[in-house]
């Protein structure tokens, strides 16, 4: 029971990191993208400017919201499930 | 230097091989001739390649443990041994706590030479005699002879897993690399040249520094 309870704890904390690590990953794309679009808009203004940064900020917020960002919970849900699986397939099958 | 790296990359890219080789699962297709239990000794030196003692074996005074093993036979005659351990919750990830179920299978498909029963061992491990180590059966499948060989499917979904995770963290630090350490370089550079008050010619030491421990020429 403790070898359960110690495996549970170790996924949940590494699916932890990896939530991190990936949360922070998309918004860095996220933000990349909204700057190279509002370069691609304001060509005269291109650049970064308090301007550009207050958009860019909107957008990021509004992409924490969206449902593509909160997709990224099924970090840990499919690792879990895969164990589940395997459980499954080695002793049951 | 470049042999030095040379000779690392190559040391890691062999354990990175013998490691996956070692845990991975691998199939052969054997004929059953005898299943058993023996008190085996486990020394120090092979105890790594066998099941931690908390998963349900129990080792005794002497370090001997009741291992359970199934004595095979390869289609090209050669005989195979493995045994049959849980792996508990813990490494490596197979989560099997079934060996008891699996050794009634085991013993229930023993078959003659006359009358030959084919099945599939799903292992991981090696054997390695002069160690004594041997491969840990997880599942058994009958097929229908010596030439039948099952695809690999969990072996090949796992290093394709692996591969992607692999292609992430390239691509995850690529990213950190150009959107936080090079402008934090580029920063540090403004911030110097500030100092020194040629802020016209930039001379780009930390970047330039960067670049050097990259293997680029400095400007």
């Amino acid at each position: 029971m403790t070898a359960l309870i110690r495996l549970i704890l170790v996924v949940i904390l590494i699916e932890g990191v990896f939530y991190i690590l990936l949360s922070l990953y998309i918004r860095s794309l996220r933000r990349e993208r909204l700057e190279e679009h509002w370069d691609l808009r304001h060509p005269h203004r291109a650049g970064d400017s308090p301007d550009r940064r207050e958009f860019v900020d909107r957008g990021v917020a509004r992409f924490r919201k969206s449902l593509q960002s909160r997709l990224l919970l099924l970090v840990f849900v499919l690792p879990t499930l895969a164990i589940m699986v395997i459980v499954w397939l080695v002793n049951w099958q | 230097m470049y042999y030095v790296k040379a000779v690392l990359g190559i040391l890691l890219g062999l354990i990175v091989f013998m490691f996956l080789d070692y845990s991975l699962p691998s199939k052969n297709t054997v004929r059953i001739t005898n299943t058993y239990n023996r008190l085996t000794y486990i020394s120090p030196t092979n105890s790594i390649f066998y099941a931690s003692d908390d998963t349900g074996t129990v080792e005794n005074q002497q370090g001997q443990r009741d291992i359970r093993f199934i004595d095979t036979v390869r289609a090209n005659g050669k005989v195979f041994v493995y045994r049959n351990e849980d792996t508990g919750w813990i490494w490596p990830p197979y989560f099997k706590y079934d060996s008891s179920n699996l050794h009634s299978e085991a013993t229930n498909l023993k078959s003659t030479a006359s009358d030959p029963q084919w099945v599939s061992i799903t292992a991981y491990g090696w054997r390695v005699p002069f160690l004594s180590i041997y491969p840990n059966a997880i599942s058994i499948d009958t097929v229908a002879g010596p030439a039948e060989r099952p695809r690999n499917w969990a072996a090949s979904i796992v290093l394709v897993v692996l591969f992607a995770l692999l292609v992430l963290f390239w691509r995850m630090w690529a990213q950190f690399r150009q959107r936080t350490i090079q402008p934090a370089a580029a920063r540090a550079d403004r911030a110097w040249d500030g100092v020194e008050g040629r802020a016209g010619a930039a001379r780009g030491r930390v970047t330039g520094w960067m670049d050097n421990w990259r293997g680029k020429p400095r400007r």
